[in-house]
């Protein structure tokens, strides 16, 4: 099985051919944003982090923002900086450059004297990037070259019965052809980690699934959470899920059969094929952002409560279960998996389904999400 | 409203910056004075005077938010 | 097999069902268990896609799903009745 994509001069294949104009810090949202709204084919985002944090967590919003310029989807980057802030660019652009050698350009608006000149200025970088950009032609690769993230959020019981187990499907079918698929949401593995460890690879890898599920309710625990009383959710509760733990079994289906290779920290990236789980929150605009600093090139996220989420780089594919919320919400959700579970259709036939789908939109087809052209934040953590 | 002590980073940055008060710095002007010239324009402000600030639309991206510990 | 089924039993081992629309009470609630087609009387309004037990389910016995321990009761739970966060719990932990 085959896709059209853009081969980086990193040797990364990506599925879109994003300029991404990227702020080091909050006080250069706002000339992000005007730089990339006066280029319809530039891509920014919200960072609300880069200053006044400590050690700790400004080497999360580098390792996160990084991410975002090294993932395949990316053809290059233009960053402003203030001057002045914690993450100061001169880190970033090393940063960057140990995981790429795409293009990369800085500004920085103290020393371009202000907004207005570094928009200007700003435009006319970008610009350039995207006529660069525009040369690339997509070519031939195999499958083997996707890595697919899975997420589910405003689950309900149809998510656990039916949307879940058919990517999992998917997610079995993409690693019998060689490609990866990534999944994450340590706190929506809570309870069902002892059947996740049993599909380890190794040994290390089931210890470390304990691991990062422990850590995760212990470290909430001391600030107060007690996970198995706050989740499931009221939309979650409300859609028919009692227990975390109903919760997380119908959550793990996303993840298919087949074994666990890798467990990887928060926004780091694999170079293993097969399934691997990264340790994120379950908060959905954050885990699908580590996902995609992580190198996912497309994301598909079941949903049976409906999310309208998307993301500045990576195309996220909505699918539900569940008939009602699709009618309700079928401007925002791509797939509508209902008869399966109205047994008019298998698992297995929709699932194959959904491959030669996902491969259309590897190709170039838009999803919702992409066609509205939303703007996400980034939530770091 | 954006202020400053800095003359070079006022001329710099003049499109972002309201108010230069570098000439207390030089001792041209006592800050009495000024601060009673900047109450006056605080005035100003509140009356629908926009700042640099607000004359751009800034703002859509600028909020941030405190946490007491990581996502749930 | 002329009734359509309107609940789902996930795996054979499990002891509650889930309703693929909503169900009055009294009504029937029609579900597969391997090649049968099983009827219970449902004792309570079921709101779509929440969980009804197919046995009588005694305070602190194990919920399953999946084939999987989900929770655990917290008061007795009738054949025919809504299994939720009112009646049940997440298993205690022994750690």
């Amino acid at each position: 099985m085959k896709f059209h994509g853009y081969k980086r001069i990193d040797g990364k294949i990506g599925v879109r051919n994003h300029t991404l104009i990227l702020p080091t810090v909050a006080c250069a949202n706002e000339t992000c944003r005007i730089i990339a709204e006066n280029l319809p084919e530039a891509v920014s985002l919200v960072n609300q982090n880069g200053c006044g944090e400590v050690e700790g967590n400004r080497q999360i919003t580098q390792k996160v923002l990084s991410g975002l310029a090294a993932n395949p989807n990316v053809f290059g980057t233009l960053m402003i900086g203030l001057g002045c802030e914690l993450n100061q660019a001169e880190e970033m652009s090393r940063i960057i450059r140990s995981k790429t050698n795409k293009p990369l350009e800085v500004l920085l608006i103290q020393e371009e004297g202000g907004t207005l000149n570094t928009i200007n200025k700003g435009i006319r970088i970008a610009q350039d990037l995207i006529r660069q950009a525009s040369s690339c032609q997509r070519e031939l690769f195999d499958i083997s070259h996707l890595t697919v993230g899975v997420e589910c959020g405003g689950s309900d019981s149809t998510s656990g019965l039916v949307a879940n187990p058919v990517i999992g499907r998917v997610s079995d079918l993409l690693i019998d052809l060689g490609g990866t698929v990534m999944f994450s949401e340590t706190t929506e593995i809570i309870g069902a980690e002892h059947l996740l460890a049993q599909r380890a690879a190794s040994p290390e890898v089931s210890n470390k699934i304990f691991e990062i599920v422990n850590r995760r309710e212990s470290y909430l625990r001391g600030v107060g959470e007690d996970l198995r009383s706050g989740q499931p959710s009221p939309g979650n509760k409300a859609g028919g899920l009692s227990t975390i733990e109903e919760k997380s079994l119908g959550c793990i289906h996303k993840g298919g059969t087949r074994p666990i290779m890798e467990i990887l920290d928060y926004a780091s990236d694999t170079k293993k094929k097969g399934l691997v789980i990264m340790d994120t929150p379950g908060y959905d605009v954050l885990s699908v952002t580590a996902k995609v600093a992580g190198g996912c090139q497309l994301i598909i996220f079941t949903t049976g409560r409906g999310n309208p989420i998307g993301n500045p780089i990576a195309p996220v594919v909505k699918v539900t279960a569940n008939k009602d919320t699709f009618n309700k919400m079928k401007d925002n959700i791509d797939l509508d998996f209902s008869e399966v579970l109205e047994g008019v259709r298998s698992i297995e036939e929709v699932g194959n389904e959904v491959l030669e789908e996902i491969v259309r939109i590897a190709n170039g087809k838009r999803t919702k999400a992409e066609v509205y052209g939303q703007r996400l934040q980034v939530g770091a953590s | 409203m954006k202020v400053t002590a800095n003359k070079d980073t006022f001329k710099k940055m003049e499109d972002n910056i309201d108010l230069d008060f570098s000439e207390v710095l030089e001792g041209v002007r006592s800050i009495d004075e000024v601060g009673n010239e900047v109450l006056e324009e605080i005035v100003r402000i509140a009356n629908g005077k926009r700042t640099k600030a607000e004359v751009y639309g800034f703002g859509f991206t600028e909020t941030v938010m405190s946490r007491i510990c990581d996502y749930v | 097999m002329d009734k359509k089924i309107n609940a789902i039993l996930i795996h054979h081992n499990d002891n509650v069902i889930t309703a693929i629309e909503s169900l009055q009470t009294g009504s029937v609630a029609r579900y597969q268990d391997d090649q049968e087609i099983v009827e219970i009387v449902v004792t309570e309004e079921i709101p779509k896609f929440h969980k009804i037990a197919v046995v009588d389910i005694q305070e602190s016995e194990s919920v399953y799903k999946y084939g999987q321990l989900i929770g655990e009761a917290i008061k007795t739970i009738s054949k025919g009745s809504h299994v939720h966060d009112h009646n049940i719990a997440s298993p205690k932990r022994t750690s």
